[in-house]
């Protein structure tokens, strides 16, 4: 197993390289001089010069691609020209609040998703299947940052079920004791009721948003995968052999299809981490997407790099995990390996 | 007396007709998208001249709801919102056709010559398309807008290369997948080179399904269009976009001028609903077996 | 007197006529078709690919797809009325009653489960058995389709066995619950010589200890004629000839009996003796009961040959269940004597 993870993890390193050179190229790219946004505002064009070579910007751009990776590789992602704090702490106190919307929303998509496409299988061209295709037709079409602001709209203002659409939490809490991050889970683990009730209430909305975004695709993908299944011969063969229906669908039919689903769970997922950004501009979340843009906006280069580094290796992890899982639930796949 | 039954299956056009009936009849929400397709079409075309408002015309009138006099409201500078959003159509439709069109060129190009040639182009492109994709790709077309500067030409530029891996890959499948095809060694048996293997005998074969991918990217186009306008890139104000527009009417929407933001909005989602039920429509009429 | 239980055909299907929707509209799949097994014999089915012998099994489980119009005159299997029974006193016989073996071994097999699971799995649903006790029997049912090493080879995966041992598990499924009728589709295609033998005569040996009822399902004459004791031949989703094997291959009443015997290897034959039958399987569009072999035949005369069809004894046969759908038969018979 540990052989089989480091050949995944070797093979990833040319994407990863890839996204690196990628990066650094956008980055220099972009209008703006960081020198000149250090040196301050009643720099001379000496203290500009100056503020450029301890930054090494007057160096060749090979040495400055060499020096960008050496500090990668020591975790150093340089200083945000925004807050002026070390771009890893910055991500690394953004991340759980973009990680706690995600998941919360990749949960709702899947409750939703997953019944719907089983069922949509089983009973193909029947009326549940279309209400299937036409939902997840419907919800592929919706831009996430519209439906946040018409549900803002309908329960903040109109209804007033919701608390104002601003952050994690009203700004009368106090967060709660940092342990995993993610606000829910640390106030329960306080034991602070009242805390997890105004943390999750805040979630509510924006995780509602984000999971249409994903809805769609795992709801098609989870269809799909279980009407090949059930065209199988090995399905016929069960049926033949008189097996309940129950043993059929779950132990046969769903386990099967479980492979294909997986791979597309962990697309859905980052493909969420990236429409995070819109919806945490929507609802002023603290996340890593609302950084991005703001990065983006101001040519923040430092940022962005190192918002678009940690993206690749989240990425990279989760295909890592897609493989781990795959392994386990399908033989074939480590005997292949 | 029939004594093949190959002689009488109806041939390639009455099927595909025969198809088309078969398909409209099975699911009347593929002939609803042709129609708000064709509304779309005739609005981004003939927009300017059928709106009621010029969409920079202000007025006195300011955040009016909707009426009789300005069917979607005004907006803060008294603009007519209908107008606007008709008017937007051909801008938005228009960045999304531009930028599919480039990443099907390009895609097209590069995954056929990925998927026929193989080795180390095949390699290489890979890694490439790998590299792209390994990016939160809304993040990716983002950056791109931002380090080539604030344009609509950008935007396009930047749409296009976010969905270039997937014409790639698909482009290069397809490629692959006729290689051992039988149609594909008589053409190159009967001498002809390999560029014209490609060209003349592999890639008309590879459009019919390629059509299918171009419906469903254009809704995928249109929204990332829309996201990275939404944000402040690309298109400006006062330029009707329906990004634009949402992202302006946000403000209002906590003194309830609800108008502003939701008839842009919704206008994107039927453009890109209509888009996608036309692709999945088309994918029905192109491969009949795809759903049972 | 009471009839002996033997007499009383297990299998009764008279005038089954399946018929599939599609988009190239109506295909008539089986007209007509009648046949009956007797308790405890072996029956063949024989043609070529598109006759409609396995339609003609899968009719017989209620496996057909839902596509499918099935209607008969009668069809009774183990003393069960199809026409009148609910849906799931038919289902219900599945793998307790009426068992199937099917031609690709490997892809009738789950592919992520261990086949000792999922032998244990039909145990566990038909023969009242706990798991546990289900997975021991599982591991004896391993052994008596011969095995080698049972307790090992349960924890195998479909992919690590060859075909012919993947289609001694698939026998080992389909008998784990003892049915009273097992229906044999192709069992040997795409094996080898030497495992087709082995496979043929552990299921013939089977079928005599349990005193099985086995419909055998094949495009291969000689094979019908080493394993059945009667055979029906079927052609187009007609029978077109049934009766003892040995009369039929004494003297084949139907000229698409004849040309496919002589289509088929007898071990004396050389390759160049081999005739392949001209001409493809008629359009399925059209109902008739005129012959749909004549557009193949070199014996079709308009004026005989185009009234309906039906089983008639064979003119000059020794043994009276030998019955052939052919205007001709007769004038034939005489030419050829």
């Amino acid at each position: 197993m540990t052989g089989f993870i480091l050949k995944r993890l070797a093979s990833a390193v040319p994407s990863l390289f890839g996204v690196m050179v990628l990066t650094f190229v956008v980055s220099r790219a972009m209008p703006g001089d960081p020198a000149a946004f250090f040196a301050g505002p009643a720099a001379t064009p000496e203290s500009i010069a100056r503020v450029r070579a301890q930054l090494g910007f007057d160096q060749p751009i090979v040495w400055q691609f060499l020096d960008y990776i050496t500090d990668l590789l020591h975790g150093d992602l340089g200083l945000s020209f925004a807050s002026g704090q070390p771009v890893l702490d910055d991500l690394m106190r953004r991340l759980p609040a973009s990680m706690e919307l995600t998941l919360l929303a990749l949960v709702i998509a899947l409750a939703v998703a997953l019944p719907m496409g089983i069922l949509a299988a089983v009973k193909p061209g029947t009326w549940i299947d279309h209400i299937c295709r036409g939902s997840t037709t419907l919800a592929a079409a919706l831009p996430s940052f519209f439906i946040g602001l018409l549900l803002i709209y309908v329960f903040y203002f109109r209804l007033g079920w919701a608390p104002s659409p601003i952050g994690r939490l009203e700004i009368w809490y106090s967060s709660p004791a940092e342990v995993t991050g993610f606000y829910t889970i640390d106030a329960l683990l306080e034991g602070n009721f009242e805390t997890f009730r105004a943390a999750a209430a805040q979630l509510v909305l924006p995780a509602l948003s984000l999971s249409l975004f994903a809805l769609a695709p795992l709801a098609r993908m989870t269809r799909a995968s279980m009407l090949g299944v059930l065209n199988a011969e090995f399905i016929t063969t069960a049926t033949a052999l008189g097996l309940s229906r129950r043993t059929i669908l779950i132990n046969y039919a769903l386990r099967n299809a479980m492979m294909p689903m997986i791979n597309i769970i962990g697309m859905v997922f980052s493909f969420l981490l990236g429409a995070n950004v819109l919806i945490e501009q929507v609802y002023g979340w603290p996340g890593i997407g609302s950084y991005a843009v703001e990065a983006v906006l101001i040519s923040d280069y430092a940022a962005i790099q190192g918002f678009v580094v940690i993206m690749a290796v989240i990425y990279i992890l989760l295909n890592l995990i897609i493989d781990i899982t795959n392994t386990i639930i399908d033989p074939r796949v480590s005997h292949d390996a | 007396m029939t004594r093949d039954l190959s002689q009488k299956r109806p041939s390639g056009l009455r099927r595909v007709a025969g198809n088309l009936a078969f398909i409209l009849k099975q699911s009347p929400l593929t002939l609803f998208a042709a129609l708000i397709f064709a509304g779309l079409v005739f609005v981004a075309i003939f927009g300017p001249w059928v709106v009621p408002y010029g969409p920079l015309e202000s007025s006195a009138n300011t955040l009016q709801p909707p009426g009789l006099q300005h069917l979607f409201g005004t907006d803060h500078l008294g603009r007519d919102i209908f107008s606007r959003t008709l008017v937007a159509a051909r801008i938005d439709l228009g960045i999304a056709v531009a930028a599919v069109a480039m990443s099907f060129a390009g895609g097209l190009i590069l995954g056929a010559i990925a998927g026929y040639w193989g080795g180390w182009t095949d390699r290489i492109l890979g890694r490439l398309s790998d590299t792209i994709m390994a990016f939160p790709l809304f993040v990716l077309a983002m950056g791109v807008v931002a380090a080539l500067g604030n344009s609509i030409w950008n935007i396009i530029l930047a749409t296009a290369i976010i969905n270039l891996p997937f014409y790639m890959r698909f482009a290069r499948s397809e490629v692959n997948a006729r290689l051992g095809a039988g149609y594909v060694e008589a053409a190159r048996l009967t001498g002809n080179s390999r560029m014209q293997v490609l060209c003349l005998h592999i890639i008309p074969n590879i459009l019919p399904p390629m059509m299918v991918q171009i419906s469903l990217n254009l809704g995928w186009a249109i929204l990332n269009a829309a996201g990275l306008s939404f944000i402040g890139l690309g298109v400006r104000p006062p330029t009707p976009e329906w990004g634009i527009m949402v992202s302006e009417g946000a403000q209002y929407i906590i003194s309830g001028e609800w108008w502003l933001f939701f008839f842009p909005g919704l206008a994107l989602v039927l453009a890109v609903f209509s888009f996608n039920l036309l692709g999945d429509g088309l994918r029905d009429l192109l491969d009949p077996k795809g759903r049972e | 007197m009471m009839p002996r239980a033997a007499d009383v055909p297990i299998i009764e299907v008279e005038d089954l006529n399946v018929r599939f929707r599609t988009r190239e509209g109506l295909l008539h799949v089986l007209e007509n078709v009648s046949f009956s097994l007797r308790r405890g014999e072996t029956m063949g089915m024989v043609g070529e690919s598109g006759s409609g012998k396995s339609v003609s099994a899968y009719a017989l489980t209620r496996l057909l797809p839902k596509t499918a119009d099935v209607q008969a005159g009668t069809m009774r299997v183990a003393g069960l009325d199809y026409l009148s029974a609910p849906k799931a006193d038919i289902e219900a016989l599945r793998g307790k009653t009426i068992s199937m073996i099917f031609q690709n071994a490997r892809a009738a097999l789950n592919p992520i489960r261990r086949i000792g699971d999922q032998i244990a799995d039909v145990l566990h649903r038909h023969s009242g058995l706990t798991r546990k006790d289900a997975r021991e029997a599982a591991v004896q049912a391993l052994a008596e389709v011969k095995i080698p090493d049972p307790a090992a080879r349960y924890k195998s995966y479909p992919f690590q066995l060859s075909g012919g041992m993947c289609q001694r598990v698939m026998i080992a499924l389909a008998l784990a619950a003892r049915p009273e009728i097992l229906i044999a589709d192709e069992p040997t295609t795409g094996l080898d010589v030497t495992t087709q033998a082995a496979i043929m005569d552990l299921i013939r040996e089977k079928a005599a200890s349990e005193r099985m009822t086995t419909l055998l399902i094949t495009h291969d004459l000689a094979l019908a004629a080493d394993y059945c004791d009667r055979f029906v031949v079927m052609h187009a989703g007609h029978v077109v000839e049934s009766g003892a094997t040995g009369p039929i291959f004494a003297r084949p009443a139907h000229p698409y009996t004849r040309r496919l015997l002589k289509a088929t290897p007898d071990g004396t034959s050389a390759l160049s003796d081999l005739e392949p039958i001209p001409g493809n399987l008629p359009d399925l569009r059209k109902a008739t009961t005129l012959c749909r072999f004549a557009a193949r035949c070199p014996h079709y005369a308009a004026d005989i040959c185009d009234v309906p069809q039906k089983l008639r004894p064979a003119a000059g046969a020794v043994w009276p269940a030998h019955h052939v759908a052919c205007a001709r038969a007769a004038d034939l018979n005489a030419e050829a004597a």
